[in-house]
């Protein structure tokens, strides 16, 4: 068996990520070793696994796996798609949040804690949180909680963000994945966030305590562990008051499109009732016949294929760009406690890039398929009218993210491309249903089309050869 | 109330100063074991209230339950 270590697993020294074809393993370095059998020896392992708030695992021992340094290795539950904080909607994010500062608690209790609070170690199964990284439960250590500022800076400050400013700022996180600093996230927040006391005492004073207090009396006197690290644990209850500051901030913030829900159901409806029956049953059709393990919805909007493909069992992603209709999607899949719908926030003409060191921490969405099969349903005119992306490049991007392919052809006469030929005339000539099946028949096979009735639309069915 | 005393604590105490490059979280750090002091103070004047309002209320209880109640 061949493992390779993953790219982006080179912080932490008690353990790092490999990955072989079919799985990932976690190897388990000396400076982990006693942390490690304390999470399994106290209980809590159990504790947080039964209650699906870590990731469960089993221990490996296939030859291969373990490297010369390692002294154990585990093999985490497999998850079908990794997400970053960038791509969730608010309340995934608010939620991620309030798993983190669960798992600190729960682990307090247990003589431990979280030795870093980093938005990536938490992971989606449709709408539930789950924590991945297993090694970041450490022993309990004297002194504050050296995650807190981390904590911060990945949750608090770009939630606060987006609830007071613009949910757009979400975004800004690409820019720094390693959180927003927090002197950035200050300046940019309202005024006003200055009354709210979640928002005041840990992004807005802590912004001005970074640069005032380290160099005064109380930070040098006992380095970089703070006041109390020289005097052993900190106090039970000081810990907890942290922890209920912190989880009041976090809830303390919301965030709703305008308009919820009824803004998006409300909106012209672009098909005959008959049409929208009769591609409801094509896809319906052929997602039976090609039973898909996991299908990524692009253009999801409300959401309507998504749950048609998750109804034939497949694990599925809805992506749109809409902060709006994902936090909508996210909001009523979760209430229905879904476990296999994940809706992300991803515009397709400009799709999460690789990032951090080496360009390797942080995958491209790309490169984390592909999906076994792609809905683009009526979304190829917004790329190719809307966003001026030839037709041979959506057909190459396309083929890249997956396997198979269900699209629709929307045609330049139609109400839905007009409005964009209008604004982008240049484009019309190119954009022809000849052009189309050109372009995509030079990376996937037609299996099968049809005219969507009482419309001028067109589903193709593609497979890649 | 921790705001409000954390603010002043801000405002009065610490010079307008930094330097360039010590610890990035020194700064933070050090804000947060002043802030679990403060907060924590508070969450333990929240539970000595709680407990004193318990035994107030027992207290008053047993005291208005004695006329009507069964004789030991």
């Amino acid at each position: 068996m061949i493992v390779r270590r993953a790219a982006g697993s080179f912080r932490d020294p008690a353990g790092y990520v490999v990955h072989s074809d079919d799985a990932i393993y976690r190897l388990l370095m000396p400076a982990g070793r006693e942390s490690y059998e304390q999470l399994m020896a106290s209980g809590l392992y159990a504790r947080l696994t039964e209650s699906g708030l870590l990731v469960p695992h089993e221990e490996v021992t296939q030859p291969g796996v373990l490297d010369r340094s390692a002294w154990r290795a585990i093999k985490p539950k497999h998850l079908p798609l990794v997400t970053y904080p960038y791509e969730w909607s608010f309340s995934a994010w608010r939620d991620a949040a309030l798993l983190t500062l669960r798992i600190q608690r729960l682990a307090l209790q247990h003589g431990m804690m979280l030795k870093d609070a980093s938005a990536f170690n938490i992971q989606f199964e449709g709408c539930r949180p789950i924590f991945i990284d297993t090694l970041s439960i450490e022993r309990l250590k004297p002194g504050p909680w050296r995650a807190y500022r981390q904590f911060c800076q990945q949750f608090l400050a770009p939630l606060a963000l987006m609830a007071y400013r613009d949910v757009r700022l979400g975004r800004l996180f690409r820019v720094h994945p390693e959180g927003i600093p927090l002197d950035l996230a200050s300046t940019l927040l309202p005024s006003r966030t200055w009354a709210r006391p979640g928002v005041l005492l840990h992004v807005h004073l802590h912004a001005l305590a970074e640069t005032r207090l380290r160099s005064s009396r109380a930070a040098r006197r006992t380095g970089p562990a703070g006041p109390g690290g020289a005097k052993g644990m900190r106090p039970t209850h000081q810990n907890e008051a942290l922890l209920d500051s912190l989880e009041r901030a976090i809830r303390a913030l919301s965030w709703t499109p305008a308009g919820g829900w009824t803004s998006y159901e409300r909106q012209t409806p672009s098909y005959s009732e008959r049409a929208m029956s009769h591609k409801l049953g094509i896809v319906d059709a052929w997602l039976s016949r090609l039973r898909p393990q996991q299908v990524w919805d692009l253009g999801a909007n409300t959401g309507r294929f998504s749950r048609l493909a998750l109804k034939h069992g497949a694990y599925t992603v809805a992506l749109d760009e809409d902060p709006g209709c994902v936090e909508m999607l996210y909001r009523r899949e979760r209430e229905a406690g879904g476990g296999r719908l994940l809706p992300l926030v991803v515009d397709l003409a400009a799709p999460s890039p690789a990032l951090g060191w080496a360009h390797e921490e942080r995958s491209a969405l790309a490169d984390r398929g592909p999906a076994d099969l792609l809905l683009a349903l009526a979304i190829v005119h917004h790329l190719a009218i809307g966003r001026g992306i030839p037709f041979a490049q959506i057909a190459q991007y396309f083929a890249r993210l997956g396997r198979t392919l269900i699209i629709e052809f929307v045609p330049g006469d139609d109400p839905l491309a007009q409005p964009l030929l209008q604004r982008a005339p240049d484009h019309a000539a190119g954009y022809t249903q000849q052009a189309f099946e050109d372009a995509f028949t030079r990376q996937f096979r037609i299996e099968e089309s049809v005219s969507i009735t009482d419309s001028t639309r067109s589903l193709y069915l593609m497979v890649r050869p | 109330m921790p705001v409000i005393a954390l603010s002043l604590v801000f405002i009065l105490l610490f010079p307008f100063s930094a330097y360039a490059y010590i610890d990035p979280g020194a700064g933070s750090m050090a804000y947060q074991a002043l802030l679990a002091l403060v907060l924590g103070a508070g969450f333990m004047a929240r539970q000595i209230l709680g407990r004193f309002l318990i035994a107030a209320r027992d207290l008053f209880r047993r005291k208005s339950s004695t006329p009507a109640g069964p004789k030991e």
